[in-house]
């Protein structure tokens, strides 16, 4: 077994457990799947149930809905390995969106969805579809005689690779616009001691990826720094 | 917590999600490689997993 990924894998795991659990009334834990892959873990919140789609939703709990029928639920889930050095963890792929169910007799369907895809060649590496329609975009594309696209298969680009949207950010977004209120005492506490983790570990990989532009920013600042 | 679920469970997976859609699990993916699948869960179910499907996977399928 690959124990560092196993290792931070599973990390990573508890503080999205953390995150999730101190935010969200009854919100479960986040578990890792192998699945036979030596070089990739899969993370996402339980129950994991292969017989079904795999990892759950996040239920949102709502205090204007039945609560045994649910109709707001989060989807979270990421694939992760090594990065190339096999020091750290590096997300491959993440999604993560808001999906409702208007008629509890059909499946839920998304709202909106940010996709991450760290090998993106011919769309931004973390982007944003809204699954809804426009009658603006519609136009654009009419008028210059193209095939309108549908608005959810527009990639709406958000942050780049180091600096995405992240789960916290999606918390604090959905509690802004009033799509979901009904948080945990003490939630926006929780939020933002893991969101302060989250930016001081991309800047720490900031600073392994751009190593020169960190060096001159120190000196600039009158550090004192020279090569190991 | 570490889940215990083997790759060929996986694959039965999104073989059956990939029917339910319509679609076989060759033509999910095709167009999961071509960024192309329009259903959104299965587009998420892509990007988590879809590098699990082997050119096997593919033909045991069919």
């Amino acid at each position: 077994m690959n124990l560092p990924l196993q290792r931070q894998s599973n990390e990573f795991a508890d503080r999205l457990s953390r995150l999730i659990v101190g935010c969200v009334p009854g919100a479960p834990n986040f578990g890792v799947a192998g699945a036979g892959r030596e070089n990739e873990r899969r993370i996402g919140p339980l129950p994991f149930a292969h017989e079904k789609r795999g990892f759950d939703f996040i239920i949102l709990p709502r205090a204007c809905d039945d609560a045994d029928t649910p109709r707001l639920m989060l989807r979270v889930e990421f694939r992760v390995s090594l990065d190339d050095e096999s020091d750290y963890l590096a997300v491959q792929h993440s999604t993560y969106g808001l999906w409702v169910r208007p008629d509890p007799n059909r499946t839920p369907r998304p709202v909106f969805r940010i996709e991450y895809d760290r090998g993106a060649r011919s769309k931004p590496a973390a982007h944003v579809h809204l699954h809804a329609e426009s009658l603006e975009f519609g136009w654009i594309y009419g008028t210059a005689r193209l095939p309108p696209p549908r608005l959810a298969e527009i990639h709406f680009p958000v942050g780049g690779r180091r600096f995405r949207p992240t789960v916290e950010e999606l918390l604090k977004f959905l509690d802004r616009e009033k799509l979901f209120v009904d948080w945990k005492p003490g939630w926006s506490h929780q939020v933002e001691e893991s969101l302060q983790d989250w930016e001081q570990k991309q800047a720490r990989a900031t600073v392994r990826r751009h190593t020169d532009a960190a060096v001159y920013q120190l000196r600039d600042m009158g550090y004192e720094v020279s090569p190991p | 917590m570490v889940i215990d679920v083997s790759r060929e469970q996986i694959v039965e997976m999104l073989d059956r999600a990939a029917r339910e859609a319509g679609l076989g699990l060759r033509r999910f993916y095709e167009l999961g490689t071509a960024d192309r699948l329009d259903d959104p869960s299965l587009r998420d179910l892509w990007l988590i997993w879809g590098d699990i499907l082997t050119e096997e996977d593919l033909l045991v399928a069919a």
